[in-house]
């Protein structure tokens, strides 16, 4: 098994990017022209003030990932929060969504563009980035996680004023909560033009743990992605936040919704 | 241009290995004048393996010169492994360095990486060590590299030998007992397959396709003598050569300065590499 740590120029954000990828055993013994043919991936994003490393250091994915032969990519995306930046104009969403997966397909020819082998996760903000990415790219991912984050941003944004916590970072990427309502960088919004165009949405899984400060706000957006008929899996865990939450989370992503098992027969 | 620092656990040593691998793309002057990273995409690179020198590793390359950037300019992708100080043999007691460049790499980075790996756009370069490691792997496998970079090299291994017995060296560099874990019985080495001169006989001798080979050599290096010696021997062995010297020492102002030298002339000499840059 193999891991890369890849930097290279991005021409959307015109910046050298960093980036890790996770490449399982098989990948090492792919014939030549295995190419597209190739692994199931796993898009795994950090959250506010984290890096590309974070996933790799501090949860055991490499682990499940080998065990499930499949490739991560874990990009680094600085404290962006997964904006098209309002101040500064530093298009990192539209980094992460159309420099990235081009250029990283190209560079490790083993990974599959197939929509149904391609998922996203991510903790904290990069769980909302997880599934506003599902959501803005229709055909790319045949399902999403977030874990510990809000896919009702604007919700959040607006308790992050409400307490006059709307640090600098959050205000650099999203301008305000008002600025976001209802916008493309607004999942639950694109959730509901979604359902009312009748367009089919993969699963979307959520997980948080009871006692984050913002369980009940995760708890009632669940339920009103569940009351707008989508596919939600909703997982709330008394026992455990932060790293060891999420580690517990992904494992059961790439177990049960990435490489489901088939049962055995008899 | 894509600058990945890989690991994997590698079979022919037998533990995790650390590879340093430049791969072209759309670079900052083309960004800058215009040109999209979709003009890129699609495209595949010819590939030079490239050996460090004595005390290296994989990263030396990329710190101590400027690699990076001629490699983006000329196009050419450049993977750089790790092969401690094994002389890239297959050592007598240890792991198989001169089988995971030679075979490994090549078949692990061909899969996953955009390179080319047909013979004509596949080249092998190095070093001092790593020049010997060059030479020795390509005269061995002349159907898998077209051309040869030798920077400096430590090309004389027989030489060497004899200089470590004359002087007894129980110490430090290239002692005996290191010798001998590298290379086995030191007595059988000249005329074998860690003898380049032997090996570019035997090559020229066989008819088979006979690489083009680059040499550089500072005139105050150490390594001079036996270069023009082997110059000498390839002329003799109707071998095509490219010769650079110039008053350079062994160290990286030498190898930095030739090492686009020798990149610019893979560039004109491979027919794999069908577009001009103009700078």
């Amino acid at each position: 098994m193999a891991s890369l740590k890849v930097k290279f120029l991005a021409t959307s954000i015109k910046m050298q990017m960093h980036l890790s990828v996770f490449l399982p055993e098989s990948a090492m013994r792919a014939p030549e022209g295995f190419d597209r043919a190739g692994l199931k991936v796993l898009w795994l994003l950090h959250g506010e003030g984290g890096d590309c490393s974070d996933w790799l250091r501090l949860s055991m994915v490499e682990h499940y990932a080998e065990a499930a032969n499949i490739a991560l990519v874990m990009p680094n995306m600085d404290n962006s929060m997964y904006m098209d930046m309002a101040h500064g104009g530093y298009p990192y969403f539209t980094y992460l969504t159309e420099d990235l997966p081009h250029h990283i397909r190209d560079l490790v020819r083993v990974l599959s563009d197939k929509p149904e082998d391609n998922f996203v996760a991510g903790a904290g903000v990069g769980g909302y980035g997880a599934v506003k990415w599902m959501l803005r790219a229709p055909g790319m991912f045949g399902g999403c996680a977030c874990f510990s984050g809000d896919v009702d941003i604007v919700a959040a944004l607006y308790a992050k004023e409400a307490v006059d916590d709307f640090g600098d970072d959050w205000a650099a990427a999203f301008g305000s909560a008002g600025r976001i309502a209802g916008t493309a960088d607004d999942p639950l919004a694109l959730c509901r033009e979604r359902v009312a165009a009748r367009m089919p949405l993969p699963p979307i899984h959520l997980a948080c743990g009871t006692s984050e400060t913002g369980a009940p706000r995760r708890r009632a957006t669940a339920r009103t992605l569940a009351d707008l008929g989508l596919d939600v899996r909703y997982h709330e865990e008394p026992q455990a936040q932060g790293w060891p939450l999420w580690n517990a989370r992904v494992r059961d992503f790439i177990q049960t919704a990435m490489t489901p098992r088939v049962p055995a027969e008899g | 241009m894509s600058r990945v620092e890989f690991s994997y656990r590698s079979e022919s040593l037998g533990y995790r290995t650390t590879v340093t691998a430049i791969v072209p793309s759309i670079d900052w002057i083309e960004m800058m004048r215009g040109h999209t990273a979709e003009d890129f995409l699609g495209r595949r690179y010819p590939v030079l393996w490239l050996l460090h020198g004595t005390s290296g590793d994989n990263d030396c390359w990329v710190r101590f010169t400027r690699l990076e950037s001629w490699a983006e300019q000329y196009k050419i992708a450049v993977i750089t492994p790790d092969c401690r100080l094994s002389a890239f043999s297959d050592m007598d007691k240890g792991p198989a360095f001169y089988s995971f460049v030679a075979d490994e790499l090549p078949r692990v980075c061909g899969a996953v990486f955009p390179i080319l790996t047909g013979r004509e756009t596949s080249f092998i370069g190095g070093l001092s060590m790593g020049g010997y490691g060059a030479l020795k792997i390509g005269l061995r496998n002349p159907e898998r590299y077209s051309l040869i970079l030798n920077l400096s090299g430590g090309v004389d291994r027989v030489a060497h030998i004899e200089r470590a017995i004359a002087e007894d060296r129980r110490t430090g560099l290239h002692n005996l007992d290191a010798m001998r874990t590298t290379f086995g019985d030191l007595s059988a080495v000249a005329g074998g397959v860690h003898d380049v001169f032997a090996l570019a006989e035997s090559l020229a001798a066989s008819g088979r396709p006979k690489p083009k080979i680059f040499t550089s050599i500072g005139t105050r290096d150490p390594h001079w003598d036996e270069n023009l010696r082997l110059r000498a021997h390839l002329i003799k062995n109707d071998y095509d050569l490219y010769w650079e010297q110039g008053p350079y020492i062994h160290d990286w102002e030498n190898w930095n300065h030739y090492i686009e030298l020798g990149l610019r002339w893979l560039s004109r000499q491979s027919t794999g590499i069908a577009e001009e840059t103009t700078w």
